[in-house]
């Protein structure tokens, strides 16, 4: 059976970040997705979850955290994630450079590397929300790629 | 519910070989760094971290291991990556870090080269 759309609430706990991330991978399999290609789609949400524990919920263990998951109607996935933790400034969204040996910053550079299109926005009256794009091999966007250049 | 990292620890030669097994993520680094701290600070010649039974690394477990490196380093401890499977190597090549590293096939490699 294919599902066409999946939500799921939890909280920023990273202990849900292996079960989540399992579900990630199993939907990408059945939008059609190769091994590698969902086991990095999966990677890149975990990441993205991550950000969201470290930097919008500074590790707090019980923030909400909704995970939608939906087909494109051209092939592919688009996954949209929101919290409700601290606001960041968009501008300062920018993965490191990965000439610097250092420990973090490599998250973004993971999430921008796998899909086609990442949007970050201010959610209006709290928290962020996050839309990641990628269409299947020989599928297009329906919209204009945004996808900033990593350094 | 996801399991606690575990370990085995063996010594051959001058070399200690860690060997995490499970999944590292935001959740289970901790530990891993916590071990790894432990182990660079006993000083050994060589520390082998064997990832042949790690299933899973994201970020943080990569974060983890260049701390452990820089830390290593600085201690004169030479740091050693075994066993990679093909979904953990492939984090370290999108974030570029297979050069900085020694990775070898296997932990018998990695004593060998002692």
């Amino acid at each position: 059976m294919t599902e066409s759309s999946i939500e799921l609430h939890f909280v920023s706990d990273p202990e849900n970040l292996a079960p989540v991330r399992a579900c990630v991978e199993r939907f990408a399999g059945n939008a059609g997705f190769d091994e590698e290609k969902r086991a990095q789609i999966a990677l890149a949400v975990d990441e993205a979850i991550a950000n969201s524990i470290r930097h919008g919920y500074r590790g707090r263990r019980d923030g909400p955290i909704t995970l939608r998951l939906a087909a494109l109607p051209t092939g592919g996935v688009r996954i949209e994630l929101d919290d409700e933790g601290e606001q960041v400034d968009i501008e300062r969204i920018e993965p490191r450079d990965l000439c610097e040996v250092r420990p973090g910053g490599l998250g973004l550079h993971i999430i921008r590397s796998t899909f086609d299109h990442c949007d970050w926005r201010r959610r209006p009256e709290r928290g962020m929300s996050v839309v990641l794009e990628l269409p299947l091999p020989g599928a297009k966007l329906a919209h204009a790629v945004r996808r900033p250049r990593s350094r | 519910m996801p399991q606690p990292l575990e370990f085995r620890r063996d010594v051959v030669k001058d070399a200690v070989v860690l060997r995490p097994e499970g999944e590292i993520d935001l959740a289970r680094s901790p530990e891993l760094r916590l071990r790894l701290r432990q182990e660079v600070d006993a000083k050994p010649r060589r520390l082998v971290v064997d990832l042949a039974k790690v299933t899973y690394m994201d970020s943080s477990g990569i974060a983890t291991l260049v701390e452990a490196l820089t830390r290593a380093r600085a201690g004169n401890v030479s740091l050693v990556l075994s066993g990679l499977q093909p979904r953990v190597r492939s984090i370290f090549s999108i974030s570029r870090l297979d050069t900085v590293f020694t990775i070898v096939a296997t932990a018998d490699d990695a004593v060998a080269a002692t």
